[in-house]
């Protein structure tokens, strides 16, 4: 189906032309949430309000740009305001004794290796992971979008909105940054 | 070589960016030093892992759960006690009142507001002289308090 006509139709609430949007692009938007995130549940509860803000805001869509470049930027930036009220709740948390709900939350995530699993490659990855949590959160983004997600530099540039030439920098930077918290975290370690 | 050099050298020596002589010195240092040796191969690991994953598979009902999501979430909508005491106002409002009364205490502390002293020993009473209230929170007797009239009377006579 021609993406215009099924955006078109998404807007007139077409069910059919919506469960055949999501099924198109749900893998997509779960990736890219989940390296940001870095946690199944989150990238799958991040990945839900992605589409839920698409179905409600698709007239916005200027059709400008690729429906995954709008796509990839509505998910970063879901993703890194959920990273923020993350932090934020913690400075409630204190608030969650009186409610008494939801105290299983506070409860640390297992990080530790599944069974069966490599141990070395599993905590190279928290490693990694711990690493690019700690990059200014622009640098974090363009890693992410062009390592893991394979994109090129004009395709991170438009889903940021800065220039190619930016990105280059941003990209840069956080390579060399990257590695020195790496060493840092092997050296503590 | 120390290992405090070679850990700062060691992004570049990755990336083959150094000069052919210090590269060769980095790597003879790792060799022969167990404990940098590790450290290198731990970077080189989570870098080599920089790269495109097979990422998340397709997920089954994905948009079943959705479509259940949105339904929950219309119907929450619909339910304005819901929205009234969800956890996301009450918890703000709680904050913010115990804020504002806890300002408004102080401020009523800190103007002596009539409210506060009503129930004193002094009360507010119009025909009470003040200067007399004074001396005699004082422990001064009348005679001790002289009029402006007898002070200038005073001060004349002395002049």
């Amino acid at each position: 189906m021609n993406e215009k006509i099924l955006l078109e139709k998404i807007a007139s609430k077409d069910e059919q032309a919506f469960q055949f949007f999501v099924e198109k692009y749900h893998q997509m938007v779960l990736n890219i949430c989940n390296n940001i995130l870095n946690n199944f549940d989150d990238a799958m509860d991040i990945s839900q309000e992605v589409f839920i803000k698409i179905y409600e805001s698709i007239e916005s869509f200027r059709g400008e740009s690729k429906i995954t470049t709008w796509l990839y930027r509505i998910s970063v930036n879901k993703s890194l305001n959920h990273l923020r009220s993350k932090k934020r709740q913690k400075w409630f948390s204190g608030m969650d004794i009186i409610f008494n709900s939801d105290n299983d939350k506070n409860i640390p995530e297992d990080v530790s290796p599944k069974p069966g699993e490599n141990i070395e490659i599993e905590e190279n990855k928290k490693a990694l992971h711990l690493a690019l949590n700690k990059l200014p959160k622009k640098q974090n983004i363009a890693l992410t979008l062009n390592n893991f997600e394979g994109l090129t530099y004009k395709e991170i540039a438009e889903i940021m909105e800065i220039s190619v030439t930016e990105v280059g920098v941003l990209i840069n930077r956080g390579k060399k940054k990257l590695k020195t918290l790496l060493i840092d975290y092997f050296k503590n370690n | 070589m120390d290992c405090k050099r070679v850990k700062k050298l060691l992004p570049d020596f990755l990336e083959l960016n150094l000069t052919e002589d210090l590269q060769q010195k980095v790597k003879t240092h790792i060799d022969s030093c167990e404990y940098c040796t590790k450290i290198y191969w731990n970077l080189k690991q989570s870098l080599d892992l920089l790269k495109p994953t097979a990422g998340i598979a397709e997920q089954a009902f994905y948009y079943e759960r959705l479509k259940q999501k949105m339904e929950n979430r219309l119907e929450s909508k619909n339910s304005l006690l819901s929205v009234i005491f969800s956890k996301k106002l009450v918890q703000p409002v709680i904050y913010l009142s115990s804020i504002i009364l806890a300002v408004y205490i102080g401020i009523l502390i800190g103007s002596n507001n009539p409210s506060f002293t009503q129930y004193s020993e002094i009360e507010a009473d119009e025909n009470i002289n003040p200067i007399e209230t004074f001396a005699e929170y004082s422990y001064l007797n009348d005679y001790e308090i002289e009029t402006i009239e007898n002070l200038i009377t005073e001060s004349d006579d002395d002049n």
